[in-house]
């Protein structure tokens, strides 16, 4: 007799679904016997019905609240009792429950009282008001922001503006939406910074928000780097995810932080000769890059040194260069450029535009894809050709056809008057000729829309693309007007807006998308809703670039300022983890923690090697003479040098040079990047060299190139790793030739990987085997060295 | 916080043709008799308790008291279809092995010469379930072929009888039993 069922019904549910049916379990019917086969494949048949059944029942029998079924990416910590966590379309069944459900009903909440409730009471005052400035077309006074008042003070004047408003229909402050879209450049000088929502503007005196900030907030975890607070990464797990999404799919990233200026020169030959100041090139650029068919992706030059990498669009017709750096080196190249206006003639100007423009990575071989679901191009007669171009561009998911560098530039529609995203038309029938013959057009005709670069680069046309822009609610309204089936709203309203892009192909799978500073999150909001496209923050952007095998800015830079300071603070940070150990716990008999002074275990200590390296040239030794050991130290003439006669003197003295002065200043950087033009370094590679004086050591840097390490066999590789020749003991610092700057595993080619930075003089043709040891340890691993073109 | 494992195994008991059983002679005559054969319908004395039963003996006899006390103590058996002569066994994730082994060693059940083939073993009893859906589905799609292909043969000899022409299509017919389709 089966155990009887349980009279709750709860229970009894949970019961029935631990219970598999089975095909007649009447006993007087079933015997052993050889079923002919149409009784087979039914008793089969049935059994697969059984099982899925009681599949379908155990999985809804515990569960029973509707957040519970929502995927990982979509529950929130609070969805139990706050219904605001749930997607709108299970809000009113979650409702439902929390009623009927005893547990379910969220606790009543205490109101505030007293202080508390005062300052409740004022702040929701004052976020009505902003709200009623922004109706009325404005924005609220910029000095009554930026100051510590108290919020009383601030609804006074925001009160008293409000009146003036009402009473005078000109404002200074007018804008020409409802949405607080305005356009913040900077002329003759640096732009100040945005105010954002009245709400948020407190949290953004120190740290500017992105335009997206509110979406990465809720999403993604955030770091305050550069003056801006930026995504850093999900705060799910993602490593995996990243990596075979930029391998089959895209990765998409808000990089709006990285500032741009522009500039305007009437002249031509003054064109190129600022073009020539900061590029590569010495005598003469391209044509291309003059025209704006291709954009220069690469190093920027101040007096001749190599600042950092940057991207420069430029367009002689409309006599306009675009520069866009990394935020730390923007300064820099902004001060360059406006001493060599100044210096040269004609009308020329210069505008900072850190806050106007925006920019959207995006990474993997669908990106272009997924950006051409959302963009549709602004239908006028003169742009059709390239509207063609583009849509059959599109339609082909490899994109290696398009040279590196390639510019679009369009005027697209407001992506959020489309309910889903669609691809652009295209005919179906010559399909490939049609492509084949784009790409055969790509070097004679222009994808260029010179009306659309100019409304990007100028302030009036990056204000007009925001009159009227439509806020979520209004396109709310405009989609309740049409019947649910349509994907799109009416022709007439799909032409409301129109903003100017440029789009850049800046690397073998990588897209940079250039837009007006206000029309970032619209295109965001769609963009991330594709499937193709995941989000992704400064860590996947690095873990990109490492497992393709390319540096990063700044870690994989140490000469460049920015990476030395990166590595300097890394030192000191974890300098100061360490001393926080219990005693116990500081070993200090392992290798690269026995003398803290000579030589650092917290990062790649570039210092050490440079003084070794000139030291051991000063002394004039070779390494086998150097193996001796001397028992006393031997002082020369110069009572603070010591006479090097072993390598423990030089280990020794490398410490004592660090103190001692000469006529000219200490280079702040110890390395400098290999240079075959430079006389120093030719002599450095052929060991030509002398140093005469040990105080020397302090005023040379020394070459070094930059490699990419695979190891062999199996291992581990981390950062600060130390490169070695050949396999020593691991306590003889001096055998040391470079360090791996980031190190790895890499999880695409299935082994550990880096990138590091060894002395010129060692030689390295084809792949030669290095060995690496990783900081603390004893074992070396075999590895091979490509050398990395810079 | 420490949660029990278990293991879920999944097995079947097939019954092998003897030398001196009705089955012999139509044994090997093709791929579906033998499947048939093998996966008979087993007794309505065969249930449950019987083969829980069995197996602690088992374990006993090759395991000892330390198998009997470790193993066979949180044996039980989920699901027993005695049509398909399937079943689902739970076990302690540490006494996997011996289970199995125990399994595989008995050879009688209620008189009958049998032999028990672990064909899936798993964390969950869900995706034992699958496992089981997926062989079942490939069970039934092999003797769906195999019955028509027998039909072609069939065919195409009645159409040699009648004297017409009739394109079989499939070449491989490497298992047909042509003594078997009597005219």
């Amino acid at each position: 007799m089966p155990p009887k069922a349980p009279p709750n019904a709860k229970k009894a549910r949970l019961y029935n679904s631990r219970n598999i049916r089975t095909h007649l379990s009447d006993s007087s019917f079933v015997d052993k016997e050889k079923l002919n086969v149409p009784d087979f494949l039914g008793s089969r048949e049935f059994e697969i019905k059984s099982f899925e059944l009681s599949q379908l029942n155990s999985k809804y029998a515990s569960s029973n609240r509707v957040f519970q079924s929502l995927p990982r990416s979509l529950r929130r910590r609070a969805a139990s009792h706050n219904v605001k966590r749930i997607p709108k379309r299970l809000r009113a069944k979650a409702l439902r429950e929390m009623k009927n459900s005893i547990t379910g009903t969220p606790p009543k909440k205490k109101h505030s009282r007293g202080r508390a409730l005062y300052k409740l009471n004022m702040s929701k005052k004052l976020l009505k008001l902003g709200n009623n400035l922004k109706l009325l077309g404005t924005l609220p006074d910029r000095e009554l922001l930026g100051k510590k008042l108290n919020i009383r003070t601030k609804i006074k004047s925001l009160n008293k503006q409000i009146r003036e408003l009402k009473s005078s229909t000109n404002s200074p402050l007018a804008i020409n939406n409802k949405v607080g879209a305005y356009d913040n450049t900077g002329y003759g000088g640096y732009a100040s910074r945005p105010m954002g929502n009245i709400k948020y503007h407190k949290r953004q005196r120190q740290f500017v928000w992105l335009p997206t900030h509110i979406w990465h907030a809720k999403r993604f975890h955030m770091i305050k780097q550069y003056g801006y607070q930026i995504p850093l990464s999900p705060t799910q797990k993602c490593f995996r995810l990243m990596s075979r999404q930029s391998k089959n799919d895209s990765i998409a990233f808000d990089t709006s932080y990285y500032s741009s200026l522009i500039i305007n020169i009437e002249d031509d030959d003054v064109f190129k000769e600022l073009l020539i100041f900061i590029t590569k090139f010495h005598v003469a650029i391209p044509d291309k890059i003059l025209k704006g068919e291709r954009a220069y992706n690469d190093w920027l030059y101040i007096e001749g040194q190599q600042i950092g990498k940057g991207f420069i669009f430029a367009h002689i017709a409309s006599h306009t260069i675009i520069i866009r750096t990394f935020p730390s080196i923007y300064k820099d190249i902004f001060n360059h450029c406006e001493n060599f206006l100044m210096c040269s003639s004609g009308l020329n100007s210069i505008y900072d535009c850190q806050y106007s423009l925006g920019s959207i990575d995006l990474v993997g071989p669908l990106s272009l894809l997924s950006l051409s679901k959302i963009l549709h191009i602004y239908d006028e007669d003169k742009s059709s050709n390239i509207k063609k171009l583009w849509s059959v561009l599109t339609s082909v998911k490899d994109t290696k056809a398009i040279p590196i560098g390639f510019n679009f530039s369009f005027d697209i529609m407001d992506p959020r008057f489309w309910n889903k995203s669609s691809r652009t038309k295209h005919n179906n029938d010559s399909d490939l000729d049609a492509y084949y013959d784009a790409i055969a057009s790509m070097n004679s005709t222009t994808f260029l829309d010179p009306t659309s670069v100019k409304n990007l680069s100028t302030r009036e046309g990056r204000t007009k693309s925001y009159e009227n822009q439509m806020s979520i609610k209004d396109i709310g309204k405009e989609f309740g007007k049409i019947s649910t089936r349509s994907r799109s709203l009416s022709p007439e309203i799909l032409k409301h807006s129109r903003i100017p892009i440029l789009l850049s192909k800046t690397g073998d799978q990588s897209w940079t998308l250039i837009v007006p500073w206000f029309w970032v999150l619209p295109i965001w909001q769609k963009l991330v809703k594709i499937k193709h496209v995941i989000p992704g923050g400064i860590k996947q952007m690095r873990q990109v670039n490492y497992e393709n095998g390319k540096p990063n800015f700044p870690n994989d830079y140490p000469w460049l300022r920015d990476g030395w300071e990166n590595n300097l603070s890394l030192d000191s940070l974890n300098r100061e983890k360490y001393y926080k150990l219990p005693k116990h716990l500081l070993n200090s008999s392992r290798p690269d923690f026995t003398d803290l002074e000579l030589i650092s275990p917290f990062h790649c200590d570039w210092n050490f090697l440079r003084t070794i390296t000139l030291l051991q040239k000063f002394s004039g030794m070779s390494i086998e003479e150097l193996e001796k050991d001397n028992t006393y130290a031997d002082y020369g003439e110069d009572l603070f040098i010591r006479q090097i006669n072993s390598g423990h003197d030089l280990l020794q003295l490398s410490k004592d040079v660090r103190e001692l002065h000469y006529y000219r200043l200490p280079t702040d950087i110890s390395i400098s990047l290999f240079d075959e033009e430079l006389e120093f370094h030719q002599k450095f590679i052929t060991g030509n060299y002398t140093i005469n004086q040990a105080r020397y050591v302090n005023i040379v840097s020394l070459p070094v190139i930059q490699i990419s390490v695979k190891l062999v066999g199996k291992g581990r590789l981390r950062d600060g790793a130390r490169i070695y020749l050949q396999e020593t003991d691991p306590y003889n610092y001096a055998a040391i030739v470079g360090f791996i700057t980031s190190g790895g595993y890499n999880i695409q080619l299935g082994i550990a990987s880096g990138i590091g930075l060894v002395k010129a003089d060692i030689s390295i043709k084809g792949s030669t085997t290095l060995y690496i040891r990783n900081i603390g340890q004893t074992s070396y691993y075999a590895a091979e060295a490509i050398i990395i073109k810079t | 916080m420490v949660r029990i494992k278990h293991r879920y195994i999944l097995f079947e008991v097939l019954y092998p043709p003897t030398k001196s059983g009705e089955d012999s002679e139509t044994f090997s005559n093709s791929q579906v008799d033998a499947l048939l054969t093998l996966h008979q319908s087993s007794p309505s004395t065969i249930n449950g308790k019987l083969i829980v039963s069995i197996l602690r003996k088992s374990i006993q006899t090759y395991y000892g008291d330390q198998g009997a006390g470790t193993a066979a103590v949180s044996t039980i058996v989920k699901y027993w279809s005695n049509k398909t002569s399937t079943g689902i066994i739970r076990c302690d994730r540490s006494a996997v092995q011996m289970v199995v082994g125990a399994l595989t060693l008995i050879d009688k059940l209620d008189n009958q010469n049998i032999i028990i083939r672990c064909t899936h073993i798993s964390g969950t009893i869900h995706k034992c379930e699958e496992y089981s859906i997926r062989k079942s589905k490939e069970l039934i799609r092999l003797i769906n072929k195999q019955t028509s292909k027998q039909k072609n043969v069939s065919n195409f000899l009645q159409s040699l009888q009648e004297g017409t022409n009739i394109n079989v299509s499939d070449k491989d017919d490497d298992d047909d039993d042509i003594q078997g389709d009597d005219e």
